[in-house]
């Protein structure tokens, strides 16, 4: 078992209330215990920390830095930070922050170019789709603040290091045309369409059942658009689910057979599951409780426990089993697969739509190359 | 998917005659190349420690 990802939830709060946010509208209210932000002890504590697992795992792995929202530390908590990882984490770990984009200025984007970081910012679309559900705490747009954070992170000197892309969360209502449209006409270098989080339980915003194919026809007219651009961005859920089914390797979480190697760390410099699994009501704890200040990172997860939860993300339903597509679906994300009565053990919530989207993937795929044979 | 289905609305059941995508489709040629990288192991464009999104 090796670790590709550590997130790190540097702050517990939000300057944005998103109504659908796992962390704070899912039924998980572990933040209201946390500290504001990460104190600079436990800082230094994971720092020393990765340098361990460094060593442990002898491969690279990537630091994200993740809330709440990490930018509410501002410029000098971040440099102090940044310099605190950087001390323990070797420069082929790259790391990464995910943002709500509202507080992107100068000042902390200089930061973040000092110290080779780099930024993913959340936008679901244009206004009147974004605002829909990524308000602030008085129920105000953040749009307009998003896209005055873009600007200034595209302008920057460093934009082509600093910008990695957006996470969109898909609204299935929402017409995938003017979303895509949108998004080209933003700039963004790549996206990652991200469906809404929910299980089989608690069904997603927009899903009328588990049968139901709401997403996959979401997805498959935004794969149209994609094919057919001549200058296309990348769009990482279609670009790992096309290159599972050519035969090559998937590393989006959810998609493909691959482990996705994931350990949380929160303010209080707890380890956790996966965040996502706060969406579950089996939640992201571990039995143990483990802290940085009681145990090594290295340790935790060679232990019985966390290699449990690691395996766990393998699908294991008999549908999944025996599904054809298993290989380019790989069952979905664990928190997608849950239900009240047999836990995760279940194909996931959007294994319609997936079945819908993979064959009209290899439809297209069939297409082209069979045209590229015969020229 | 039920007729009151909003997406049903904008037109987004199957459409199997327009799945042939043209030869030089960008995003699939650039996708085949990458896996024939990956496939001789060569250099990877695109993992999940490098050039990733942060979820």
């Amino acid at each position: 078992m090796r670790i590709d990802t550590v997130l790190l939830k540097v702050a517990s709060r939000c300057n944005l209330d998103c109504s659908y946010c796992y962390v704070y509208h899912m039924g998980d209210t572990s933040w209201r215990a946390m500290p504001k932000f990460m104190a600079r002890q436990t800082q230094t504590l994971i720092a020393d920390q990765l340098s361990g697992l460094f060593t442990a795992q002898a491969h690279p792995f990537a630091v994200v830095l993740h809330g709440g929202e990490p930018l509410m530390l501002g410029d000098q908590r971040l440099r102090v930070l940044f310099e605190t990882l950087r001390e323990g984490l070797p420069s082929v770990c790259p790391i990464g922050i995910q943002t709500n984009g509202v507080l992107l200025k100068r000042p902390i984007l200089d930061l973040c170019a000092t110290f080779g970081v780099s930024l993913s910012v959340s936008l679901d679309g244009p206004a009147n789709v974004h605002d829909k559900n990524r308000v602030n705490h008085l129920g105000h747009a953040s749009h307009a603040a998003v896209i005055a954070g873009l600007a200034n992170l595209k302008s920057h000197p460093s934009a082509a290091a600093l910008f990695s892309g957006v996470l969109a969360v898909v609204d299935p209502t929402s017409d995938p045309t003017d979303i895509y449209s949108y998004m080209k006409s933003v700039g963004v270098p790549s996206i990652d369409f991200l469906y809404r989080d929910g299980n089989r339980t608690t069904l997603p915003y927009g899903k009328l059942s588990v049968e139901s194919t709401e997403y996959g026809r979401w997805m498959s007219k935004i794969l149209d658009h994609y094919l057919a651009d001549p200058n296309p961005p990348r769009i990482r859920i279609l670009d790992d689910m096309i290159k599972l089914i050519l035969g090559g390797a998937g590393v989006k979480e959810g998609i493909g057979l691959t482990d996705f190697g994931i350990v949380v760390i929160d303010t209080d410099g707890s380890f956790t599951k996966n965040d996502t699994l706060k969406s579950t009501l089996l939640g992201d704890r571990f039995d143990g409780s483990w802290t940085v200040y009681s145990h090594k990172l290295a340790e935790v997860v060679r232990s019985p426990e966390f290699l449990a939860y690691h395996e766990a993300q393998r699908p294991s339903s008999p549908a999944c089993m025996a599904c054809p597509e298993l290989a380019v679906c790989g069952g979905g994300m664990l928190t997608h697969r849950f239900d009240s009565e047999r836990g995760y053990d279940n194909p996931t919530v959007f294994c319609s739509d997936q079945k819908l989207l993979i064959e009209r993937m290899r439809r297209y795929v069939a297409g082209h190359l069979s045209r590229r044979a015969a020229a | 998917m039920t007729d009151e289905s909003p997406t049903s609305e904008m037109g987004l059941e199957p459409q199997l005659e327009l799945l042939d995508v043209s030869l030089d489709s960008v995003a699939l040629s650039r996708l085949l190349d990458e896996v024939r990288e990956e496939n001789a192991e060569m250099s990877r464009s695109y993992n999940r420690t490098y050039n990733r999104h942060n979820r």
